[in-house]
């Protein structure tokens, strides 16, 4: 298979060493209201985070051919949008600039999915490169299998708060394929705050992941629709004692785990290189006339 | 006798009215150090039970509270305790008649750490504050004019004291 490569090694080098500091990788984009936007990516900033994902959330109930929509069926949409961006000025992140640093603003996409025909729309979509992290909701764990076995490679693996008890059920082998392929688990705590039966609902799915897996591989992710469901990075990492985490597990959710989620999309995005092992001859003498060859060593994390 | 251990966490409370707003919150806080108790003990009970309450209750206690800064320092036994707490406190959503918002500042071992790191954050943002009044920016951010703004100063430290 021929090696894809939309960024040259000098480029990677500098992707892979950056450093997210406290990330927050799920802000969803309300269709109606984008001047909000702002105000939110700007309360996260001043609380201490420097990275932020704005979050496009589509169903595949939405998506349909365009010979569908010909026949009629309005509001639905045949092609995957573009991702939305927000302009900062220098005013607008007062802590970070008095250290000398930039925010990170990501991409991501999040997929309602109820089996794997959403890849046929995925598959012919050029918008699609433009995100940079992935994200899958699965209704039920069949749909899961058959994605998992497809082929089919993303990042993040995230759900919705009516999902929970009818959805996905989680044992350890399915659990363990996902850590496999690069896989992270999200937990959004906005819903928490608000709404009771959404509580118990999220608490027991943390809970879950801890007996099947021993929460490997979690991050903890907002889901703010305004600015007062944000919280400092310190609070979201002390819920980790209701979540079934370690205190290092909940510092982690918040920090490392966010930079390895950063990591294995920016992999998945270059695709797969091919590392040749040679046998090298030396000569007894050893004067260093030792043949060897080196090859590009780049491996698909 | 062996020694209690605890943890001080420093808590800023912020109003949700004042969250979205550019300019600085200069009114104090109405809310006395039994009024905060109350809430976080009852977000306790509701988040932990029974057993939760009862276990962090007993040695949990607020230390300083400062109305006119919204900055509170609560006191807990070290260890499942102390997580309990610093567990609800994201939830604490209203204390008396005003909705607020709590973000955790540091986690000292002791109240001489706690208020250390207090004095020097202080400072710190009395620094800015000046520094913005000097610059032509300044003068936007503030809904009270310059000579009113230096006498509300004075009271407020006049109440530290």
């Amino acid at each position: 298979r021929p090696s894809n490569l939309q960024l040259d090694s000098l480029h990677l080098e500098t992707a892979m060493d950056t450093d997210l500091g406290y990330a927050d990788l799920n802000i969803p984009v309300n269709q109606g209201n984008v001047g909000s936007l702002k105000k939110i990516v700007v309360r996260a900033l001043e609380l201490g985070y420097r990275t932020v994902a704005i979050n496009t959330i589509i169903d595949q109930e939405n998506l349909a051919s365009k010979k569908k929509l010909n026949q009629g069926k309005e509001g639905k949409l045949s092609v995957i949008p573009e991702p939305t961006t927000v302009k900062l000025t220098e005013d607008d992140y007062p802590l970070l600039h008095s250290k000398g640093l930039k925010p990170i603003i990501l991409t991501r996409l999040t997929v309602i999915i109820t089996d794997n025909e959403f890849l046929i729309h995925y598959n012919k979509s050029e918008s699609v490169k433009n995100y940079d992290l992935v994200a899958i909701v699965p209704q039920t764990s069949q749909c899961l299998l058959s994605l998992l076995k497809s082929g089919f490679r993303f990042d993040i693996l995230s759900f919705k708060p009516d999902l929970i008890y009818d959805g996905v059920k989680w044992q350890r082998k399915l659990y363990r394929e996902c850590v496999d392929k690069f896989i992270h688990f999200e937990l959004i705590y906005a819903h928490m705050v608000t709404d009771r039966d959404d509580r118990r609902k999220i608490i027991s799915l943390a809970q879950n992941y801890q007996t099947v897996g021993k929460s490997k591989k979690i991050i903890l992710s907002s889901g703010a629709k305004s600015p007062l469901e944000l919280r400092a990075p310190n609070d979201v990492a002390n819920l980790s004692f209701i979540l079934g985490m370690n205190e290092n597990q909940g510092k982690d959710a918040v920090k490392k785990n966010c930079l390895d989620v950063y990591r294995a999309a920016l992999g998945r995005k270059m695709g797969v290189f091919r590392a040749r092992v040679e046998r090298v001859d030396m000569d007894v003498s050893r004067n260093g006339s030792s043949e060897s060859e080196s090859s590009d060593m780049e491996e698909d994390e | 006798m062996v020694r209690r251990k605890h943890r001080y966490a420093v808590v800023q409370l912020e109003r949700t009215s004042s969250i979205a707003l550019p300019y600085l919150d200069v009114k104090p806080l109405k809310a006395s150090e039994d009024d905060i108790f109350k809430a976080v003990k009852i977000k306790l009970g509701e988040l932990h039970g029974d057993y939760g309450r009862a276990v962090t209750t007993l040695g949990m206690r607020v230390k300083y509270l400062n109305e006119a800064t919204r900055i509170v320092v609560l006191r807990a036994r070290l260890g499942e305790p102390f997580k309990m707490m610093a567990s609800t406190l994201p939830f604490v959503t209203s204390i008396g008649a005003e909705s607020i918002q709590c973000t955790t500042l540091y986690i000292a071992g002791t109240i001489r750490h706690s208020l250390i790191f207090l004095e020097k954050r202080q400072k710190r943002i009395f620094k800015q504050v000046l520094e913005m009044f000097k610059s032509d920016k300044g003068q936007k951010k503030y809904k009270m004019s310059e000579p009113e703004l230096k006498e509300r100063i004075l009271q407020i430290t006049k109440l530290e004291m």
